[in-house]
């Protein structure tokens, strides 16, 4: 291949085609979500829990109930007697706490190996998402009229899941997507576009739609790049989750050899009223959070 | 050899000449690497966001995270175990950028420039220095030698 950086890359449309098909077939191979968080998503959608109904259900499960109990007694959540019972955990952390964390505990299973496509090892995209998603429900706290914050930490938790699947794409045509973004200036995302046919926002989208999430989770992974190409009701959140990826990126682990490649959109700064000043702060403040999720779900925590 | 792993918004301080100190994905915070070459003391910081005033009570708690509170707190225990401002090396890395036109997230911008005012009020100058540019980095420095490495990917250089 030509990789000349003074020429143009000459990429044959039939590249991309290939790789499309072969990227579609994944996704529908791609591996089920349990029903258990099918259901944890429901939860988020209901306006009360039960919290004894929910406690019942997480008892059954050691890994949960250790993760569970350690996040809780964790001094972040000012513990000042040791917890011992998934029930007082539970009203401990709060209904929607516990629901966020028990997705956070199954994603991390889908986002924990090793992404070459990415440049990015073991746990390390799982510990940018986990960035994103407290960040993201933080930004929604500042913006008046922002989508309840559970909504914004799962839909960041969950953006960048395309990478885990197109990262063996990206891999093939490495060399040729790094060209497109260090010598014809195209975002990575536009270079994904252009040789594999599929971004890793798009391919995201494609997995949740084939677990049947809820759209604005689909439409927050399509368009955490280009959010106000989302529909109307979907980019402030959308735009939220952009926000909160640049943050993470900038401040977090998993940057990867894309994390610095992609474009902030100005128009989001007229939709999100945010400050130079609260964009800092919210960072100081998510670093700590994530300090004490990365030592209960036993990430490395840099 | 020990390495002793310095967090995001930490600092560590050493004397002993087989310590070695590291900090990993450098994105738009700053690492400082400060060095007593005749004492052979050397210190790490890596900071995450420029000023302290931003979040006043969490600078008390963690000077570490600001780079004028961070780099300030570094210099004075490096001064504290005798080292002098002639025989310090400072050298730093870090501050990338996102393409970003606006200036929402030039924080990396920002914190050079904090660190560059910090440096000019203790009349320090930096010896050298990798900032800027879209990539993560990792840094360490050797107390044995004072020597400072940067890497990025698999590529490493000595700075």
């Amino acid at each position: 291949m030509n990789l000349n950086p003074t020429t143009p890359l000459i990429i044959p449309p039939e590249l991309a085609e290939y790789y499309g098909r072969r990227v579609r077939l994944s996704v529908q191979q791609f591996p089920g979500m349990p029903v258990f968080v099918a259901q944890l998503l429901n939860e988020l959608k209901q306006e009360e829990t039960d919290i004894r109904v929910l406690s019942e259900q997480l008892r059954v499960d050691p890994g949960i109930t250790v993760n569970l109990l350690r996040l809780a007694n964790s001094a972040r959540f000012g513990a000042s007697r040791e917890i011992k019972s998934v029930h007082e955990a539970v009203v401990r952390l709060g209904v929607r706490r516990t629901v966020e964390i028990l997705l956070a505990f199954h994603v991390a299973g889908h986002l924990s190996n090793p992404l070459k496509g990415y440049n990015l090892s073991a746990s390390e995209l799982m510990e940018h998402s986990l960035w994103a998603a407290l960040a993201a429900e933080k930004i929604c706290a500042e913006i008046p009229g922002a989508p309840p914050p559970e909504h914004a930490f799962t839909a960041a938790l969950l953006h960048d899941i395309g990478k885990v699947l197109l990262s063996d794409f990206v891999v093939q045509e490495q060399p040729a997507i790094l060209h497109l973004v260090q010598h014809e200036k195209h975002s990575f995302d536009e270079a994904e576009k252009r040789v594999l046919g599929w971004t890793h926002a798009e391919t995201g989208a494609a997995i949740l739609s084939h677990w049947n999430f809820p759209e604005l989770l689909i439409q927050a992974a399509r368009h955490h790049h280009d959010p106000e190409q989302a529909p109307e009701e979907y980019r402030m959140l959308d735009g939220i989750v952009h926000v909160a990826d640049f943050l993470a990126y900038c401040q977090g682990p998993g940057a990867g050899v894309d994390g610095f490649s992609y474009h902030f959109h100005e128009a989001v700064r007229e939709r999100l009223p945010l400050s130079k000043t609260v964009i800092e702060r919210i960072a100081g403040e998510t670093l700590e959070q994530v300090q004490a999720f990365s030592t209960a779900f036993g990430l490395q925590g840099r | 050899m020990a390495k002793i792993i310095v967090g995001i918004s930490e600092m560590a301080i050493s004397e002993s000449a087989d310590d070695v100190l590291v900090t990993h994905s450098l994105g738009s915070c700053l690492g400082v690497a400060f060095y007593d070459t005749a004492l052979k003391i050397g210190g790490l910081v890596h900071s995450m966001l420029p000023l302290s005033s931003t979040d006043s009570q969490r600078a008390k708690k963690n000077p570490a995270m600001f780079v004028d509170t961070g780099v300030t707190t570094l210099l004075e225990q490096m001064f504290q175990r005798g080292c002098t401002r002639k025989n310090i090396v400072v050298k730093v890395a870090g501050g990338a950028r996102v393409l970003d036109r606006q200036d929402l997230f030039r924080i990396g911008e920002r914190n050079y420039t904090v660190f560059r005012k910090v440096l000019w009020k203790n009349s320090l100058l930096i010896a050298s220095e990798d900032v800027g540019g879209g990539i993560s980095r990792t840094v360490r420095l050797e107390l044995s030698s004072g020597r400072f490495y940067v890497r990025t990917g698999s590529e490493e250089k000595e700075l």
